[in-house]
């Protein structure tokens, strides 16, 4: 038998996608990863065992009460410090631990239950979505961190609920700030899980006799595991990578205890020569957590692949009208959440109409419209916006590209054991959390080999991050295309190849025409994710000449970390990215006229 | 003229052979029929015939050229789905016209030959709809206009009208034997509906579990079938088991619980060897005659079809399957001695 009969119809057009989406994916992000491996020195990972890392017993108490000379008692609500690698796995933990089940419970009362007020409680629920990198962290920690803050004027001053200040900051706070924003990313998943079970499932279960919490825990929480755990897995990883949350409350020593702040500290004070050996170190640590975190979850639900989640939603879901002995404890569930979690989006678009701030209090004392004139009139602002639009399209065409090529070659063309591989390639992103990818490529393109050419990071980052940003943001936009491809029977293909038409003719008049809008949906959602990238865009962001190509999320947090009195335009940034995702969102739900998962961030 | 031609062709689904070293020959300008039970293998062999499957051993011939190697698109057949997939982003002219504008025709020359295929297929007038305006026999009949238009060398059609209700079925059947006959063109059809394939078919293969049983006409397979399988797949049958005596008259001589019979066999069969005796319902008469087989049943069942009563009875452990004149009075209960050809009557090993 030929190569042509062992690799089952090869053909030119599957050679160029293949070499495309795997040259792609081994130069941008196998390869700078192994450069990771390759640089981390032994000592480096020996002193990983010292108690900066490691710190057990913790030092500290997460929660103290502290009796000052004058005023009420304070509580201090910081975390304890177990060394950085510590630190960042319970952290992460935590996080995803309480995502989950915030996100489990609101799913399950908006996918099964019917009641007064829930078509805005939905689009409500889209507010925290919304990204706004930074700034809302910001936000946050002017309601928390101070004796003045939102939250002891609310809860001391005015309802007189508690006795005592309430004061979070620390690792407990990026762990609420993290929780706050991470959240709807578990619900979307599980309550599109919910509303794909088929409904007789759990018909035949009421048939034999089970109901209420016992139908839930046999029946409909196993079969919506898969939602449950891939929503939980990002939570996980997102956690694990956030810079936002840490970069913003730094001033505390605690949150900078944290693996992705020291990786984003030390990657910084590589700048001008060598990486630094610590940062490499790190970063390969964070790496392990994040593959083990994620192939131990993957494998989980691979094992219980029995969950059917059906295509498509033919029949009506069980929806159920809400019982009244739980109306109340949902209505307070939804209406606190909710006014907590949009608060930060609240705060950003109420910051951004701010023109001076009373030192003594967390509101602004006068307003104009001016932030929003200096995106355009203010040359910085005006650049990092051109450079993050730049950015984004580069990678928004790499990423249409690539998806559409990999989801093709994984969905219609049989090609054994090289398909697993493209797939996992294509997936694998998800894992790898971002600064480790910028450590790689400034461990990769620091080589004098690349030096002057475009891939040279300390001429200008600019192609490195729309590298970056493509890679990264691959796994979300290739999705969307996958389930368009799903949905096209292949004999429409079929029918096109034996009235003549050739592969490369039917891609394109056949198959491309029919996913365009899945096609496009996924550009809008992968163009907006990479507006918000942080991890990328603060690090590598920084390279280059006279800070020429630094990104929209760069700048933002230089102004809130350097700049007093630049939160107002930090915020006007923050408005333009929400006003993006809010037209992004209108669009994706009109052409594809269904909910698309949101993964955030 | 075209003629197909399968040599030893060979197609594994990771641990299922879903095609067994199966040998086939199309003539050019009939209507061939793949018939088999779900699973069997007829639409894997008519998908290795287009080139959407590579075989992994074994010839492709069409025309007389090894296209085992050749895509698809190269080899002129073209095909009818199951499901029609006509393309939903193009209206009807357009998936019709597909095929003409890959292969270059001048515009005039396709209008020309989609209001012809149009015609053929008696749509002419819903060039502008799309194909979701259509009701399935509409679709159908595109998809026929679609493949027929390229004027290609075979026709390959799988389970065309399952898709449509049982009268519409009817109809688009004859339309369909019709139409080939008309256009001269060899046509190859996938069905597991017996009915279906004995009215349409000029021949007819019968598969299962990927082999070809039986080759032949449709009567050819139905009066003489190969094997078991072939006789309880087609048609309705009575099965009495017995041991062969020896050869009397060019005629095999069993004997069953039910008396000595007389049949023929496709194989050739030795003494002593055990064997199942075959006859279709309709072989049996009441009338008796010297030299013909007849076995007594006691009836148990009586059914009414107005063209013809149906008797079922029992005798000696076996069950017998008869249809009779509908003036025949025959009551439950009764003892009853029913009469049969022995050219009629078919031993299976």
């Amino acid at each position: 038998m030929g190569l042509r009969g062992r690799l089952g119809g090869l053909d030119v057009t599957v050679v160029l996608q293949s070499i495309f989406v795997v040259s792609m994916l081994a130069f941008f992000l196998l390869i700078p990863i192994f450069h990771i491996i390759s640089k981390t020195s032994p000592e480096w990972l020996a002193n990983f065992a010292k108690s900066e890392y490691f710190r057990l017993p913790p030092s500290g108490s997460p929660v103290r009460m502290i009796k000052p000379l004058v005023g009420p008692p304070v509580m201090l609500i910081e975390g304890a410090d177990f060394g950085i690698i510590l630190n960042s796995l319970i952290v992460a933990t935590i996080v995803t631990v309480s995502t989950t089940l915030i996100g489990i419970v609101l799913a399950f009362i908006m996918a099964r239950y019917e009641f007064r007020g829930k078509g805005l409680f939905r689009i409500l629920l889209l507010i925290p979505m919304l990204p706004t990198p930074f700034v809302n962290a910001f936000v946050i920690k002017q309601w928390i961190t101070s004796e003045k803050s939102f939250i002891n004027i609310l809860l001391r001053d005015i309802l007189h609920l508690t006795g005592f200040t309430i004061i979070i900051d620390g690792l407990a706070a990026v762990a609420l700030v993290q929780t706050l924003s991470f959240f709807p990313i578990v619900y979307l998943n599980v309550f599109s899980a919910l509303i794909n079970i088929d409904p007789t499932l759990e018909e035949q279960a009421e048939n034999m006799g089970a109901h209420g919490f016992k139908l839930f825990r046999t029946v409909t929480l196993p079969l919506a595991l898969p939602g449950i755990a891939s929503g939980s897995t990002l939570v996980f990883i997102f956690s694990l990578e956030d810079l936002g949350a840490p970069i913003v409350f730094s001033s505390h020593p605690l949150a900078r205890r944290l693996i992705s702040y020291q990786v984003f500290k030390h990657f910084y004070a590589t700048v001008t020569g060598e990486v630094d050996p610590r940062a490499v170190a790190l970063s390969l640590i964070l790496l392990l957590i994040a593959v083990t975190g994620f192939m131990i979850i993957k494998r989980y639900v691979s094992l219980r692949g029995y969950a059917m989640l059906s295509k498509g939603g033919r029949w009506s879901p069980r929806v159920s009208p809400l019982p009244r002995r739980w109306a109340l404890l949902v209505y307070l569930f939804m209406v606190g959440l909710i006014s907590v979690a949009a608060l930060p989006q609240i705060g950003v678009l109420y910051f951004s109409f701010a023109e001076k701030f009373d030192p003594m209090s967390p509101f602004p004392t006068s307003y104009t419209l001016g932030n929003f004139q200096k995106l355009v009139s203010d040359p910085l602002t005006s650049r990092v916006i051109v450079n993050s639009l730049t950015y984004s399209l580069i990678a928004v065409s790499l990423i249409v590209l690539m998806g559409f090529s990999s989801s093709y070659l994984v969905e219609r063309r049989k090609l054994g054991p090289f398909s697993s591989v493209l797939d996992a390639l294509a997936t694998i992103p998800i894992a790898i959390p971002g600064i480790v990818v910028a450590v790689g490529y400034l461990a990769m393109f620091s080589n004098p080999i690349f030096a002057s050419t475009p891939l040279d990071p300390f001429l200008s980052p600019w192609l490195l991050i729309a590298l970056a940003y493509s890679v990264r943001r691959l796994p979300f936009g290739a999705r969307t295309i996958y389930a368009g491809l799903q949905q096209i029977h292949v004999n429409l293909e079929e029918a096109a190849y034996t009235v003549g038409a050739g592969r490369l003719r039917t891609l394109f008049q056949i198959v491309a025409p029919l996913i365009v809008a899945n096609v496009f949906s996924g550009a809008m959602l992968s163009f907006v994710y990479c507006m918000a990238e942080v991890s990328v865009s603060v690090t590598l962001g920084g390279l280059g000449e006279a800070s020429q190509s630094q990104p929209i999320t760069y700048h933002i947090q230089n102004l809130l970390q350097r700049e007093a009195g630049a939160v107002p335009v930090a915020s006007a940034l923050g408005a333009f990215l929400m006003t993006l995702q809010i037209i992004a969102f209108i669009v994706v739900t009109k052409l594809l006229k269904q909910r698309v998962a949101f993964l955030g961030v | 003229m075209t003629s197909v031609v399968l040599k030893e062709v060979t197609k594994r689904f990771k641990n299922v052979v879903a095609v067994d070293r199966v040998n086939l020959e199309v003539r050019s300008g009939e209507l061939f029929t793949l018939l088999g039970p779900s699973g069997c293998g007829k639409t894997t062999t008519l998908r290795i015939i287009a080139g959407l499957e590579r075989p992994d051993s074994g010839r492709v011939y069409i025309g007389g050229m090894d296209v085992t190697d050749v895509p698809p698109y190269k080899r002129g057949t073209s095909m009818v789905f199951q499901n029609y997939a006509l393309w939903p982003h193009m209206k009807v002219f357009d998936n019709i016209a597909y095929g003409l504008k890959i292969r270059r025709y001048p515009k005039r020359e396709i209008k020309k030959r989609v209001r012809w295929a149009l015609k053929l297929v008696r749509l002419e007038g819903l060039e502008d709809r799309y194909p979701t305006q259509l009701s399935g026999g509409q679709q159908q009949r595109v998809a026929l206009a679609r493949a027929l238009v390229v004027e290609p060398k075979v026709l390959l059609l799988d389970e065309p009208l399952s898709n449509l209700d049982a009268k519409l079925r009817v109809e688009m059947r004859s339309e369909l034997k019709a139409l080939q006959r008309e256009l001269g063109i060899t046509a190859i059809y996938v069905t597991h509906d017996q009915e279906e394939a004995m009215v349409l078919s000029d021949r007819l293969a019968v598969m299962n579990e990927g082999r070809i049983h039986q080759v032949g006409s449709p009567k050819e397979v139905y009066m003489s079938p190969a094997d078991l399988f072939v006789a309880t797949f087609i048609g309705k049958y009575s099965m009495f088991d017995g041991r062969v005596e020896g050869v009397k008259d060019g005629y095999y001589i069993v004997e069953t619980p039910l008396g000595v019979l007389a049949g023929t066999a496709s194989e050739k069969l030795s003494e002593g060897e055990r064997v199942k005796v075959m006859v279709r319902p309709e072989a049996f008469t009441l009338a008796g005659e010297e030299g013909l087989n007849a076995v007594k049943i006691v009836v148990e069942e009586v059914d009414y079809y107005g063209d013809r009563i149906e008797v079922r009875g029992g005798g000696e452990g076996s069950v017998v399957l008869a249809y009779l004149d509908p003036d025949v009075r025959v009551e439950r209960g009764e003892t009853l001695t029913l009469y049969f050809k022995p050219s009629r009557t078919v031993i299976l090993r």
